[in-house]
């Protein structure tokens, strides 16, 4: 086909098209809908942890989510803007999931700040009943992560390694934020090696997911 | 991450910008005027890094689609430039990774030209039409349609997908499983 006709034919009986939201609106109401998603799925689970009000007092637990709540805020506003097509991944971007990263690195570190080895030992030679957290982690992630992509689908990604990444990395943060309330263990190493550093693992894994479903898009 | 340096546009980013907003609206005049002026400026951005004629017509097509799939998501306070050209820059690096795949397949349009029209490599051998017409008949009915209409008829992927009222990204598919095929079919028919 001629490139004049295509453009008369994609002229022809054009459209009005919805302008998507911006970046920021879509993040949060991503974010929303992936604590919402969360807080059922603890009911589901069975509930939350039965001293969840009392650890509500404790400073170090209320930063901690609060820091993976601004990471996964972070990285989903990263994640709708990389959505956009773009000749670059400008400093604002680089800024937004390179904090969230740093995040989710000062948490790791904290943990084996605190890390003894015989709570190492411990969760490594439970691995069986320890690792249930992990489950729990995924399927609390996996559907507000379905949705992400969808809406990342509705966008337009050409970094989609990126995106996926961003956008794993958020609802992993969420999803870690639920699993704090859900299990009851406050162990460094059951933190680090059942809550956390899943995180890490699942947004790298986020960047490949990025590769191959985004790709269907533009 | 990379530093694009594209080509000016004929009527400056805001036009443009504008005409955009105007054809998210529905505005079709506006549309067109917009996908006739950034034509030219994608081409030239293609012809700096894409040698063959027919292939820039060919990415060409594929951007406009693209930035027609995609128009919903351009915001005005993003300079279009950007937004356009990174689409495009997209859309050239797909046409690469497509090239580098098929240069890595035993399978590519220029083996299959080469092996098809090219008697003095094996005279005995060459393939003849009523060979070739032979082998198409076997074919699945889109995929030797779609191999006659881009291979034969010269027909882009963009207007297969027209005429045949299928989507383009189905049509390479197609055109693909198509590609392997034929050459088994030759193959079983003792062509190498």
């Amino acid at each position: 086909m001629d490139t004049s006709k295509l453009i008369d034919s994609l002229s022809k009986d054009l459209q009005p098209v919805r302008r998507l939201p911006a970046p920021v609106a879509r993040a949060f109401i991503l974010s929303l809908t992936a604590l919402v998603l969360v807080t059922g799925m603890i009911s589901f689970l069975g509930g939350p942890r039965a001293d969840w009000v009392s650890v509500l007092q404790k400073p170090i637990f209320i930063s901690g989510d609060i820091l993976m709540l601004v990471a996964g805020f972070l990285s989903a506003i990263a994640a709708f803007t990389l959505a956009v097509p773009d000749t670059k991944i400008r400093k604002p971007v680089i800024v937004l999931l390179c904090t969230a990263t740093v995040i989710w690195v000062v948490i790791c570190l904290t943990a084996v700040a605190s890390l003894t080895a015989q709570s190492f030992h411990a969760e490594v030679t439970d691995i069986g009943k320890s690792a249930a957290c992990f489950k729990a982690l995924i399927f609390m992630s996996a559907l507000p992560l379905a949705i992400s992509f969808t809406m990342a689908l509705r966008a337009a990604p050409v970094w989609r390694g990126w995106t996926g990444y961003a956008l794993t990395l958020s609802m992993a943060s969420f999803g870690a934020f639920g699993m704090r309330f859900f299990c009851p263990s406050d162990s460094s190493a059951h933190l680090l090696l059942w809550h956390f550093l899943p995180v890490v693992i699942l947004s790298v894994l986020g960047s490949v997911l990025g590769r191959i479903i985004l790709r269907f898009r533009l | 991450m990379s530093n694009e340096n594209p080509p000016a546009e004929k009527s400056g980013p805001d036009v443009w910008s504008a005409l955009m907003v105007a054809a998210q609206a529905g505005d079709a005049a506006a549309y067109r005027r917009l996908l006739g002026e950034m034509t030219p400026v994608i081409k030239k951005f293609l012809r700096s890094r894409l040698f063959n004629a027919d292939h820039i017509e060919d990415v060409t097509q594929e951007i406009l689609l693209a930035v027609h799939d995609a128009r919903h998501t351009y915001r005005p306070e993003q300079p279009f430039r950007n937004w356009m050209y990174g689409i495009a820059r997209h859309k050239m690096l797909d046409y690469f990774r497509k090239q580098m795949r098929q240069g890595a397949n035993e399978i590519n349009d220029a083996e299959l030209v080469t092996f098809l029209k090219d008697p003095a490599n094996n005279p005995e051998e060459a393939l003849s039409g009523k060979d070739l017409q032979g082998v198409l008949a076997k074919l699945p009915g889109r995929q030797k349609d779609i191999l006659v209409m881009t291979k034969v008829e010269g027909h882009s992927m963009a207007e297969a997908a027209a005429k045949l009222g299928m989507t383009e990204a189905a049509v390479k598919v197609a055109a693909h499983r198509g590609y392997k095929k034929l050459k088994e079919l030759l193959i079983a028919h003792g062509y190498q």
